[in-house]
């Protein structure tokens, strides 16, 4: 499991994401890999329109990773436009 | 009190924890699940997806590959029309509900789809045959049912998948009469399977599944809002809102969860143990003289009985019995097919148990069949 370790700086990851159920799943998953995260809409309108954005707490690289390899699915990540 | 043995329509009574969730639903849980951002939808959002994780853990699914449908019948119309859409070939079985056979029959009326319908035999093989000599090179899918809502018979469902698997077809199974009862899974050879949520699984009226293993594309009948990519004109590809538009039942839906958690902790094989040993005690009490039960040595049933007192229509024994406490549904349930393979045209008396019926209630009943009888 990856957990923040002690003097990690922690950061913040924003992914968009398709449903509000792969945000839930997402986030379920995360908190299982000791990564706490929350649902939010996304701040401004999305080429697509309303979505669903979750914002990790954790670095963009590791989390990204993890949900790669645990095939979590996501959409864009915003973490510059957060 | 009336005792229901109607429970192949729906189970009645259902878990007190379903009706209480129910009313926590009601009275907490009232945002809009995925859409805005608000606390209140937020929390709603987060049930509906309990009850999506509870229902893919008990099925074997991903979490999002779970639609939520109004009932069976809708979940085998989304699946059955968004497979056929383009065309081909489809198998269903003999003994099919209308909620296959009236949406397959649709489609090849308007010359959009052929079908051909595999006869049910007493032999398992012999039905995975029938099946097997009926696919052609467009042919797109095999749909058919789990446990037949008549008489109750057990399809070879495993072995029809396997032969779907090795075609490369799709294979819908009707999972209303078995889910619950029976431990199914996608593992087991089904691409899409569909159910309902308020027979086995005990769940409220107003709830369904459709559950896939995500290896073939749905087209849609049915676009609107799902709360995502909303300035798309298209509707989303994704599941599950590509196949969920519109506001879902949520109090249905969290109610659900509850019915499966229930299941989950009777354990479906002990629940089919207790119903058959219901459905035994019961034919063991009908006097074979008056009394025609239709079913065969040899086959495997479903705990679901289906009889006739001889020379009484089966709607007419139904109504004597509902005025003596006891709901049994008559006629044809909504099965034709399924009746001219058995050659009841005039359809039949359907005694169907839930896990909150006994052995003693059965023998009451097959009293009053006998009193009935008598005075005929």
């Amino acid at each position: 499991m990856l957990l923040p370790q002690r003097g990690d700086t922690m950061k913040n990851t924003a992914v968009s994401m398709p449903t509000v159920t792969h945000a839930i799943k997402a986030k379920r998953f995360l908190q299982s890999q000791g990564y706490s995260s929350e649902i939010r809409r996304s701040p401004k309108t999305s080429e697509f329109g309303c979505t669903h954005v979750l914002i990790i707490n954790g670095d963009k690289d590791v989390v990204i990773a993890l949900m790669n390899k645990h095939h979590i699915d996501y959409g864009k990540i915003l973490s510059d436009e957060v | 009190m009336a005792v229901n043995f109607d429970n192949a329509a729906t189970t009645f009574p259902k878990p007190r924890s379903v009706a209480s969730a129910v009313f926590t639903a009601v009275s907490k849980y009232g945002g809009n699940a995925g859409r805005g951002g608000h606390i209140l939808t937020a929390l709603t959002s987060e049930k509906v997806f309990d009850t999506r994780q509870t229902a893919a853990d008990f099925f074997g699914a991903e979490t999002e590959n779970v639609v939520f449908t109004l009932n069976c019948t809708h979940a085998l119309n989304l699946a059955i029309k968004g497979i056929m859409q383009n065309g081909g070939h489809i198998i269903i079985s003999g003994i099919e509900h209308n909620s296959v056979s009236r949406p397959v029959y649709a489609m090849a009326s308007k010359k959009h789809i052929s079908f051909s319908i595999a006869a049910v035999s007493d032999d398992d093989d012999e039905t995975t045959d029938n099946f097997r000599r009926l696919i052609r090179p467009d042919t797109k899918a095999i749909v058919c049912l789990i446990a037949g809502n008549v008489t109750g018979q057990i399809l070879p469902y495993k072995k029809i998948g396997k032969l779907c698997r090795e075609k490369n077809i799709c294979f819908i199974a009707d999972g209303a009469q078995a889910c619950g009862i029976m431990d199914i899974k996608l593992s087991d050879g089904i691409n899409i399977l569909c159910t309902s949520g308020h027979k086995g699984l005990y769940g409220p009226a107003g709830t369904g599944l459709l559950i896939t293993d995500g290896k073939y594309h749905l087209d849609t009948i049915i676009e609107g809002g799902t709360g995502s990519s909303s300035l798309n004109l298209e509707q989303p590809d994704f599941l599950p809102d590509s196949l969920e538009s519109g506001t879902v039942n949520t109090v249905g839906i969290i109610g659900l969860k509850y019915g499966i958690d229930f299941v989950k902790y009777k354990k479906p094989e002990r629940i089919f143990s207790h119903e058959s040993d219901i459905c035994r005690r019961f034919i063991s009490r009908l006097d074979p003289d008056y009394v025609t039960v239709y079913r065969k040595l040899g086959v495997n049933y479903a705990p679901v009985v289906s009889f006739n007192i001889n020379g009484m229509a089966p709607e007419e024994t139904a109504e004597k019995l509902s005025k003596r406490g006891f709901c049994l549904r008559a006629g044809l349930h909504c099965a034709p097919l399924a009746h001219k393979s058995l050659g009841t045209d005039n359809g039949t008396v359907r005694f169907a148990p839930s896990v909150f019926n006994n052995s003693l209630q059965a023998d009451a009943l097959a009293e009053e069949i006998r009193k009935i009888y008598k005075n005929l």
